[in-house]
Order: C-alpha cells, then sequence, then structure tokens
C-alpha cells in the first residue's frame, strides 16, 4: 500500500505526539502528590514553590525534558495554526491596511518586550539566588517557558511581524494583478 | 516607465475608437484606459495576441522602448 506523508499526517502525528506529552506531563506532579499526604504537599508547594516535589522524587529532569517539550510543542503549533488562520483571512480580505500597521505595531513591542525580558530574567535568579533562595533553577526555567514568557512573547512578536509583512506583499501582488490587463 | 504603449497612434491609423477595440479585444473600457495611460505593470500574451488582431498590426507598433523615461 503507498502510504503518501503529507503535511496533514505531520500534523496528525505532532497532535498525537501532543496527547502522549501532555498526559507524561501531569505523570510526575500526580506521582509526587500522591505519594505523599496531599495537604502536606499543598503546604511545601506554597511554601517552597513547585518544583520541589519532583526534585524528591527524582524524577526532576525527566519532568524537566518533558516538560520543555511540551512547551515548544505547543509554541509551534499555536504558531502555526494561527499562521494558518491568518493566511486564510488574508484571502478572504479580512484586513486592511490599519490592521497591518497595528500588527507591526504590536508585533515591535512584544519583541520589545521578550528582548528587554530575557537577560533580565536569567539575571534576576542569580540575585535571588545570592539573597538565599533555594529554587533559583526552578525559577529559570519556569520563567522562560510558560506561555506568558518573554521567549513566546518574543516568537508571537516575530510572528506578527511576518505577518504584517505578508500582508504588505499581498497587497503589493494583488495591485500589480489588478494593473495586469 | 521606459516601456511606452502608442494604441492611441494605432488608433489613429485604423481610425478605430477605444470603445470599440476595448470589444473587439474583450476587456473592459476602465481597463484599455490604464492601459493607454501607461498605468499597467504587465500585458498579458493573449491580451496583446487580441489587440494585435484587432489593430491588425505587429506587437512592435504598440510598444515602444524609451530610454530614460522613468
Amino acid at each position: 500500500m503507498k502510504v503518501l506523508l503529507t503535511l496533514k499526517h505531520l500534523i496528525n502525528f505532532f497532535f498525537f505526539l501532543f496527547l502522549v506529552l501532555a498526559v507524561l506531563w501531569m505523570i510526575p506532579p500526580l506521582y509526587g502528590a500522591l505519594g505523599h499526604d496531599f495537604i502536606a504537599v499543598i503546604k511545601e508547594i506554597l511554601t517552597n514553590g513547585a518544583g520541589t516535589i519532583e526534585r524528591a522524587e527524582g524524577a526532576y529532569y525527566w519532568y524537566l525534558l518533558i516538560w520543555f517539550s511540551f512547551h515548544i510543542i505547543m509554541f509551534f503549533m499555536i504558531i502555526y495554526y494561527l499562521r494558518r488562520f491568518v493566511l486564510e483571512s488574508i484571502v478572504q480580505g479580512a484586513f486592511d491596511r490599519g490592521t497591518r500597521k497595528y500588527l507591526r505595531l504590536a508585533g515591535i513591542l512584544f519583541v520589545i518586550y521578550g528582548v528587554v525580558r530575557i537577560p533580565s530574567n536569567l539575571i534576576a535568579p542569580l540575585f535571588f539566588y545570592w539573597s538565599g533562595g533555594e529554587n533559583y533553577l526552578s525559577f529559570i526555567t519556569m520563567d522562560l517557558m510558560g506561555f506568558d514568557s518573554p521567549l513566546f512573547m518574543t516568537l508571537i512578536g516575530l510572528f506578527f511581524i511576518y505577518i504584517a509583512k505578508t500582508l504588505e506583499l499581498s497587497e503589493m501582488l494583488q495591485e500589480e494583478n489588478r494593473l495586469t490587463i | 516607465m521606459s516601456i511606452v504603449v502608442n494604441i492611441d497612434v494605432m488608433l489613429a491609423v485604423r481610425k478605430m475608437r477605444s470603445n470599440e477595440l476595448a470589444e473587439k479585444v474583450g476587456i473592459t473600457k476602465a481597463n484599455l484606459s490604464i492601459l493607454k495611460t501607461g498605468k499597467a505593470k504587465a500585458i498579458r500574451f493573449a491580451t496583446l495576441e487580441k489587440i494585435c488582431a484587432a489593430l491588425e498590426c505587429q506587437p512592435g507598433d504598440i510598444l515602444e522602448y524609451r530610454e530614460g523615461d522613468a
């Protein structure tokens, strides 16, 4: 049987991978929580922060690996589907010149925000460590990989600028097409 | 643009009106006007072929390259 690997198959594969990772992602915290007195675990998290349980159970690195993979795949999936949605909207003629300007402005602001926050987030844990904190490593990873993180914000900013440029190109091509007799 | 469209000249030579040419070629009057005023970005071979057939001329009679015109 001839099997054609299309983009659709690739997307389905990533969906499946995402589902598996989403389930795996929940195992270490659940395992940690089930192995302890639940109230004590909550208290410990509230007192010392997330990441303590995983380290205590020796699953910290496994947890981090899955956690990173999950977020990276989610980042790219969100941007991929947003891109498809926006490109489809361009075809339907949903954007005008004003939207393009706002998209570019929002993109630039997001990128500035991300670029300024990335070094500050890398420096901040050092102060946190010097001041006697213990969870400085988990602080770094948590802060860089969240959906409100500078990394994601920078990606979204670059994506907005890319969409603004695509809109500009599409407008130019439409104009050229209109003036082709 | 350095390419000049001389449809007006050929229309005068053939004593044909713009409306008649537009009808024969199958394009709108607005598009023919864009072509005549030099606002067009490009011309399809199919359109050029029809214009040449309607005006009984060669593409060189309609299009001219003038150096320095921008």
